[in-house]
């Protein structure tokens, strides 16, 4: 384990409160091949964030040109990551500096193609498909005997997931209400006679093709299941009142989170913070100090918990999770005919970024970027770029060489052809990759495409 | 004094017909209120389509998610009907979510309905002594027509089938309504019979209300 410390004290009061590890029967038991735990979470900052207020910021001469909005009205930090690879990074971020060796940053990821809508891109950023689709999230929880295919936390509005069914969307601040309310069921005294007509009418129900039929066949099936479900709220059926300690806004979600990957319940949760920075006019873009501020705060709440809580006597529960924190997509540098004084911002979805962190994540890179980086590139544009952004308001990730796995910094490319980019598509079938789902599962670059985009080189470990 | 069939069932139908007319306000019972989420799988109808539904025809005024844990206070589990299948978001983000059975809201819907019933037979004691009944300070009270059909209903010990069966269909009618199939209906009422020997009142009301509760022609969506 790396030097980060743990206090024998946090991880006694963890170690109490979790309780003892399950035996499930008949399946692999777990906790007796550590190599196993492996956990999935993904952050979603929905609503759009400027990528200029992270990690893919431009120098103030820019904004003194009328290319780019700055609100914070700063130069941008040259953030090195410990792989000496270099970015302009808000003076926004410099709270997350000291985690600067425990994530990798990924720009000029490109989105859904064509489409720019909030829905259509937070689809395809959990599917693949702008149009919904399944989540990967199930298929980890899948390959394990957890209870729930996943955990959700926040809302996310417009998206159709096909495979939400076997999940929770929940508030955490009922989750102690949740476990103390599930725990009551082991002491329900139904008659046999009564459960084996109840389980017997769903089962009869169930034996036709349509929707009802289908229902009650998962009635049925979670009826059944309810001994472990029961035996797995009992394992976290222990908050109070500091769990629910406000000095950090992410901390009642990431106790909840805590405490379901350790009972076993899930293995993947998506967590959105609630936030909004859709600041398509002015006066909103103008509080984006104040709003990425926040959004900072809390990727460091999350962050930093997941380092700072022990998963056992020797790995934080970061080594145990694989954390993917990203949003649908970023935004424009102003809008046009707009002096950027007083701008808002619209959607980006070619100058993404996202930030991996975790179990298996070569840690301490910055993969991608984006053009645009000076005013001299204004003069010398890509036939791709002007082709997808004609009035250059937008920055676009540049083409990436996936078998030398770096940007191709110089391509000027005369026509958008998806295949020279990164999409989220590749990182999600990096994350795919790297949990050993199978490659009939792994995403297109387009819904169209004949093969699965290629995974990262280099970001996760072989 | 013998009290002949034909008398209890006049008595009965009178008290029926009379419980009706005094409920100006008691929608129709052929239907119920329907969650409009066209759920491709056939999903929950979900918590609030419910909760009206019972407070139709069964309950005056009671928020039902008291039944999932009747000793919580309501602010602490009032959150939970989400979980039980329940619109989220606003505007054009508006989406019902977690009402595809799974085993945890299967457990919740378990545990509401199972407590629900248990209280509903707990009920026949307050309708012979004429008392009402309060859970964490809330009184609890029934719609006059159900009222009426305990109050037949709960007494009955060993009698003869007859009144039974007909309470039952009656009782059936009252918190099922036509939802269900006649088959269904059928299935429903041999159990009853079947089972009605050496059970109280209470808790044969009991058995009947959770069976009929945790119907898939009940929650789900059809």
């Amino acid at each position: 384990m790396n030097d980060r410390r743990i206090s024998r004290r946090a991880f006694s009061k963890l170690g109490l409160s979790a309780g003892v590890i399950p035996l499930l029967g008949g399946s692999t038991a777990w906790g007796q091949n550590p190599q196993e735990e492996h956990f999935f979470l993904q952050v979603i900052f929905g609503s759009g964030v400027d990528q200029s207020y992270m990690f893919d910021a431009r120098p103030l001469a820019m904004t003194a040109a009328g290319k780019i909005q700055n609100y914070l009205g700063q130069e941008p930090d040259v953030w090195q990551a410990p792989s000496g690879q270099k970015t302009l990074a808000s003076p926004l971020t410099r709270p997350l500096k000291h985690l600067a060796q425990d994530m990798t940053i990924i720009n000029g990821v490109h989105m859904a193609q064509d489409f720019a809508g909030h829905g259509q891109n937070l689809n395809y950023l959990l599917s693949g498909n702008p149009f919904g689709g399944e989540w990967f999230g199930p298929y980890i929880s899948q390959k394990s005997s957890s209870s729930l295919d996943f955990l959700q936390l926040g809302a996310l509005p417009d998206t159709t997931l096909t495979n939400a069914g076997n999940s929770l969307d929940f508030d955490p601040k009922g989750a102690k209400a949740l476990a103390s309310t599930a725990h009551t069921a082991s002491s329900l005294d139904t008659s046999p006679t009564l459960s084996e007509f109840i389980l017997r009418r769903m089962e009869l129900a169930g034996r036709g093709q349509g929707g009802f039929s289908q229902g009650s066949r998962l009635m049925h099936k979670g009826l059944s299941g309810q001994s472990q479900l029961v035996s797995y709220f009992s394992k976290i059926n222990n908050f109070d009142d500091s769990d629910y300690d406000q000095s950090s806004s992410v901390y009642p979600a990431m106790n909840v989170i805590n405490k379901y990957f350790r009972s076993g319940f899930t293995r993947s949760v998506i967590f959105a913070p609630e936030h909004n920075v859709d600041t398509h006019d002015a006066k909103s873009a103008s509080t984006a100090p104040q709003l990425y501020s926040s959004i900072i705060e809390d990727i460091k709440g999350v962050l930093d918990f997941l380092k700072e809580t022990p998963y056992d006597d020797q790995r934080s529960l970061l080594d145990v999770t694989t954390v993917c924190i990203a949003s649908e997509f970023g935004r424009t540098m102003t809008q046009k005919s707009k002096s950027v004084d007083h701008t808002g911002t619209n959607h980006n979805p070619l100058g993404n970024s996202v930030i991996m962190a975790g179990k298996n994540v070569v840690t301490g890179q910055i993969i991608g970027q984006t053009d645009l980086q000076t005013l001299e590139e204004f003069h010398r544009v890509s036939g791709a770029h002007t082709q997808k952004d004609r009035h250059l308001l937008s920055v676009m990730g540049v083409p990436y060489d996936y078998v030398k796995g770096r940007s191709l910094v110089h391509a000027m490319p005369e026509t958008y052809e998806p295949n020279h980019y990164i999409h989220f598509a590749n990182i999600a079938n990096s994350i795919l990759n790297n949990f050993g789902i199978h490659s009939n599962k792994m995403w297109k670059k387009e819904v169209t495409s004949a093969l699965p985009a290629p995974v990262i080189p280099g970001l996760f470990k072989s | 004094m013998k009290i002949s069939k034909k008398l209890v069932s006049n008595v009965f139908v009178v008290s029926l017909l009379l419980g009706l007319s005094s409920c100006n306000n008691q929608a129709p019972l052929s239907s119920t209120t329907k969650a409009p989420h066209g759920n491709a799988i056939g999903g929950y109808k979900g918590y609030n389509a419910i909760n009206a539904d019972l407070n139709q025809r069964v309950f005056k005024n009671v928020d039902i998610i008291i039944f999932l844990q009747p000793s919580a206070p309501l602010q602490e589990i009032g959150p939970l009907s989400s979980l039980l299948g329940s619109f989220s978001g606003q505007g054009s983000g508006n989406k019902f979510t977690n009402g595809t059975p799974n085993a945890t809201n299967m457990l919740l819907w378990n545990l509401l309905m199972t407590n629900l019933a248990k209280h509903i037979g707990e009920q026949c004691d307050h309708v012979r002594n004429k008392t009402t009944a309060y859970i964490g300070g809330q009184a609890i009270e029934l719609q006059p027509i159900f009222k009426n059909i305990l109050s037949f209903l709960c007494p009955m010990g060993k009698e003869t089938n007859a009144p039974i069966l007909d309470l039952s269909q009656t009782f059936w009618l009252q918190v099922m309504g036509y939802q269900a199939s006649y088959d269904e209906y059928q299935a429903w009422l041999q159990y009853v019979s079947d089972n009605k020997e050496g059970l109280s009142g209470k808790d044969r009301v009991e058995a009947m209300m959770l069976s009929l509760l945790m119907n898939p022609y009940y929650l789900l969506e059809q």
